[in-house]
């Protein structure tokens, strides 16, 4: 596996306030990869940074090439980028135009762009909303479509700064379980940031974010493992992984469950 | 002070988004909203929208276009994206905008505002930053703190807990519980987090197409396993637990606490 994206000795401050100091992380091709940390941890201004909307100076690579703000058109294609805050994410009043226009700035031709609308609506089934106004849509809808829009150009790299946090639990489950069946269709790198621990279990590989340090990495459940610095740091566990560690320090579990089905089944057989 | 709601409906480019909504929310709880235009119903209390049907009633007062400043001067609303909601960067000239528009000019007002900090736990200097350079779940709080300045009986917010990390969560819910039961306000929350509703408020709003599925108190409603799966609800976990193990005859109760919910299985397990 190659490195897709590196990130060497970056350091970043807004005015006096200083968010990174000498910072790495690189990511492999073909990874789902989770950030996780607290309000003002850095997440956005580093989705910012590797997506080339704050200037990086020379310290961030994409296929090794530098990303910065200047020379970031290069990179458009390879980029599909989601902010999960919606205060003002379109540009267009029909759902449908608003779907086409990146296409359009790509050259795509007519037939191409109805064709690829069509299919990237078909795997998240929106449909419905092509005829829709985006002033219209819910805040999930919103969130839902900016996810669909990012992947409409099979980018080589999605940056998803917590992009489900206005769904309610049903619909991001099916969200995050298309966006997996994507990812590893297309061998797409994905690097999500969240607050919520529970975005993290289906990624492979987990950082903790911290003041702009990564305090803990690993595989998800080997991290949250680390429930004692967890909580120090302000995380809740999963409700799952919460219940089952607990109910594994009072010996009603051999192991990690996260199924709740399969967890009522161990307990009373 | 109490909510009344009589017949309430909502017209949006001819179509019905709220109909025949009935309800009466007493002083002094914390109620939850969950379900299709949460949002809306919070601004037809706010007065910012009004009914196309029906009448809405706070405390003593109707609301019409000529009680607005009263009605909004009782109910203070957090929005969902606080940062829209200001005009300026600097929160001080936000204040004397509102108390302006709301004509409210207290003698003790410095007080009142130092009040309003310790009341959600700020420091007074965030009386003193650029709006600009606050985090969400600070802006959040900050409005509150506007909010509180003139002593409105109801508060509503509208999807608090979205972008805030759990220990922002704890402390706004922690927070809600001191206004309700030191300052005896009326709270209403909307929000789709059904698992934080669950364990935080005493009654529930469920609204579906429109209408309005079920009102009433939370550990009630979400007792009722048939009705929840009859309409799709989302099942809070810890309910879907109990749920779960009562489909196996084991006996556990329903619990809003996991730790609660631990000591139960431990019971039952043998």
């Amino acid at each position: 596996m190659s490195k897709i994206m590196e990130i060497k000795d970056l350091n970043f401050q807004y005015g006096t306030t200083t968010i990174f100091h000498h910072f790495h992380l690189s990511l492999e091709e073909g990874s789902y990869i989770s950030i996780a940390g607290n309000n003002r941890s850095g997440k956005t201004t580093l989705i910012k940074l590797i997506g080339g909307l704050l200037p990086s100076k020379d310290t961030i690579t994409i296929n090794y090439s530098y990303v910065d703000s200047n020379r970031i058109k290069d990179h458009t294609k390879d980029l599909g980028i989601v902010f999960g805050n919606l205060s003002t994410p379109f540009l267009f009043e029909d759902v449908y135009k608003e779907m086409a226009f990146p296409l359009e700035n790509l050259n795509y031709s007519i037939e191409e762009i109805e064709h690829r609308i069509l299919e990237v609506a078909h795997l998240f089934k929106i449909n419905k909303l092509l005829e829709k106004k985006t002033s219209d849509l819910t805040n999930a809808e919103k969130q839902i479509l900016l996810l669909a829009i990012a992947i409409l150009h099979y980018p080589k790299i999605l940056l998803l700064d917590h992009p489900f946090s206005m769904m309610d639990s049903k619909t991001k489950q099916f969200i995050k379980k298309v966006l997996k069946d994507y990812q590893k269709k297309n061998h797409t790198t994905i690097l999500l940031t969240t607050t919520n621990l529970e975005d993290t279990l289906d990624t492979d590989y987990l950082y903790i974010l911290n003041q702009g340090k990564i305090v803990v990495e690993g595989k998800p459940l080997v991290v949250l493992k680390e429930d004692t610095l967890l909580n120090r740091l302000g995380f809740s566990l999963p409700f799952m992984v919460d219940l089952s560690y607990k109910l594994e320090f009072y010996e009603l579990l051999k192991e990690t469950e996260l199924d709740m089905d399969r967890m009522v089944n161990t307990l009373w057989k | 002070m109490e909510i009344i709601l009589k017949n309430v409906g909502y017209r949006y480019k001819n179509k019905k988004l709220l109909d025949r909504i009935n309800f009466k929310i007493e002083s002094n709880h914390i109620i939850g909203i969950t379900g299709e235009y949460k949002t809306l119903l919070c601004e037809l209390i706010d007065a910012l929208k009004f009914p196309s049907t029906g009448s809405i009633t706070v405390g003593n007062l109707e609301i019409n276009s000529e009680n607005l400043c009263q009605v909004r001067k009782e109910v203070a609303l957090v929005t969902q994206n606080p940062k829209e909601q200001f005009f300026t960067d600097s929160l001080k000239e936000e204040m004397e905008f509102l108390i302006s528009r709301l004509n409210y000019h207290p003698k003790n007002l410095s007080k009142k505002i130092s009040q309003a900090f310790t009341m959600v736990g700020l420091e007074e200097s965030y009386f003193e930053k650029p709006i600009s350079t606050l985090s969400t779940g600070e802006i959040k709080l900050v409005q509150i703190v506007l909010s509180l300045i003139y002593n409105p009986s109801i508060i509503i917010l509208d999807e608090p807990f979205v972008e805030l990390d759990y220990q922002k969560q704890k402390k706004l819910t922690h927070f809600i519980k001191v206004l309700q039961e030191k300052y005896h306000k009326t709270i209403l929350i909307s929000s789709n987090h059904i698992n934080l509703l669950y364990e935080l408020v005493d009654d529930i709003i469920i609204l579906k197409k429109g209408h309005l599925l079920a009102f009433g108190n939370v550990l009630e409603i979400y007792q009722d396993i048939p009705f929840l799966i009859e309409n799709e609800l989302e099942i809070p976990d810890l309910v879907r637990f109990t749920m779960l193990a009562r489909k196996k005859k084991i006996k556990l109760s329903f619990h809003r606490d996991v730790r609660d919910l631990i000591k139960d299985v431990y019971k039952h397990v043998s």
